[in-house]
């Protein structure tokens, strides 16, 4: 009815629970907001107040649990082949492939958020946004997490989610390294000459250099990681899913990195790569949308 | 083609808030009642106006029932005029054969009068000529304006008289 709005809100949980809120009437938007909150409290309640002011309201989001995942088919031999619990699964099938998460993750945010209406995996946003869809490889960016999907003959067969969290914590052990270095905080030169004579004996050359590689990729940051992401996604992919070369990357960034990592990426990889900047809530919204209507 | 990517389904959603929700069903209720109230009044007015139209019709037909009525009563009071009129005149003329039959004398055999509206013949028969103009003759003169008397001769001696009597016109008089 065109007197009724429609509220779309939907949220991101990664350092901070990003959140947009959309409200429609009708096809037109007349209300957009976007919110950031510390605490899942927070975001509770302003969800609450939310459902209280406008009852159409829809809360989406995406998970970024690691047991999910997508499948070349909708069929239980598919998934039994594949040695996935086939009953304890949850599957969305769109066609001649499927998405799936594992029915324990999906219960406990369910049971985290009971006020979902709709639960996407990352790839959705990729599958939405993707046009190409023939030996093409598609990375969504997140600040906590980069997802990858990779298209066969228009139909997704590989699929990867990491948590880069974890890598942060060794930039900061990196960080550590790099103050160790800094000149000016040593004393004096002979105490420079001494460590480093103790340093260069204690440590051995292969070691070092591998050290020195190490830092060198984890200095440079969120690229480095995507770029590392990339390359083991593509040994995993050719070594048990196809045999076909990739032909081309896509970058979809919801975080706003520097667009030149396409060019890094083509010359470390040696693939056609190109950079998107997307925002996932507003397309998460919009594929609720699209769902409700 | 739209793609459902939700692992689950979304919650059915009321249209209205709770408190909309009763204001709309106060808001029905009133607008039942004035459209009820309207509708009444409506079927109210278009009662009233087939009555008033009745009666329009009634008064109508009562008014060209007066108008007979009326007719009838100029025709019957014409009638009753007439009849006066007539009774009067019948009243009259009793009274003036009353009369003539008075005027008549005891010689004089009277064998028959035609009376009109303003004239009188009488046919009789007297012994003499001297006792019809003694004795009837002035009474006829002093009520009437112009008398003719034509005698014959009968053959015992009497005499036939036959008298015309005018009374003057109106239009005469002037």
């Amino acid at each position: 009815m065109w007197f009724i709005k429609r509220n779309f809100i939907s949220f991101i949980e990664e350092e901070k629970f990003k959140l947009l809120k959309e409200v429609f009437k009708k096809d037109k938007i007349i209300e957009k907001e976007t919110k950031e909150f510390e605490k899942k409290e927070e975001l509770d309640s302003f969800v609450k107040e939310e459902l209280d002011e406008i009852p159409q309201t829809y809360i989406s989001t995406i998970t970024f649990t690691l047991n999910q995942g997508v499948m070349d088919s909708c069929s239980k031999q598919k998934y039994l082949e594949h040695e996935i619990d086939y009953d304890n699964v949850k599957i969305v099938c769109l066609g001649n492939y499927s998405f799936y998460i594992s029915l324990f993750d999906l219960q406990k945010i369910r049971k985290d958020y009971p006020y979902l209406d709709f639960i996407y995996p990352p790839f959705a946003i990729i599958d939405y946004l993707a046009k190409e869809k023939e030996n093409i490889f598609y990375v969504l960016i997140f600040e906590k997490y980069l997802v990858v999907l990779a298209y066969e003959k228009w139909i997704p067969i590989f699929s990867d989610i990491i948590e880069t969290k974890e890598s942060e914590e060794n930039l900061e052990n990196v960080e550590d390294i790099e103050d160790i270095e800094d000149i000016e905080e040593i004393d004096t030169i002979d105490d420079l000459s001494e460590d480093i004579t103790e340093d260069i004996d204690a440590i051995d050359e292969e070691e070092l250099e591998e050290k020195l590689e190490e830092i060198e990729n984890k200095a440079t940051g969120i690229e480095a990681k995507i770029l590392q992401f990339i390359q083991d996604s593509l040994k995993e992919y050719y070594a048990n899913y196809s045999s076909d070369f990739i032909e081309k990357i896509i970058l979809f960034d919801t975080i706003g990195i520097d667009e030149k990592i396409a060019n890094i990426i083509e010359e470390e990889v040696l693939i056609e790569c190109t950079y998107k900047k997307i925002d996932a809530l507003e397309i998460i919204n919009r594929i609720s949308r699209e769902s409700v209507l | 083609m739209k793609a459902y990517y939700s692992f689950i389904k979304p919650k059915k959603k009321p249209l209205f808030k709770e408190d909309t929700k009763l204001w709309l069903i106060f808001i029905s209720i009133s607008m039942f009642l004035y459209l009820s109230f309207g509708a009444f009044l409506l079927i109210k007015a278009y009662i009233f106006k087939k009555e008033t139209n009745e009666l329009k019709q009634q008064i109508i037909s009562l008014n060209e029932q007066i108008k007979e009525l009326n007719l009838q009563k100029e025709f019957i009071l014409k009638q009753e005029t007439i009849y006066t009129d007539i009774m009067t005149k019948n009243q009259l003329v009793k009274q003036q054969i009353r009369n003539l039959l008075d005027l008549i004398p005891d010689p004089i055999t009277l064998e028959k009068f035609y009376i009109d509206h303003n004239k009188l013949i009488i046919y009789g028969i007297t012994p003499t000529k001297d006792v019809y103009n003694l004795l009837m003759l002035p009474p006829l003169e002093s009520i009437f304006d112009k008398t003719t008397t034509y005698f014959y001769e009968l053959p015992n001696g009497w005499y036939r008289f036959k008298s015309i009597n005018y009374l003057k016109s109106e239009n005469e008089k002037d």
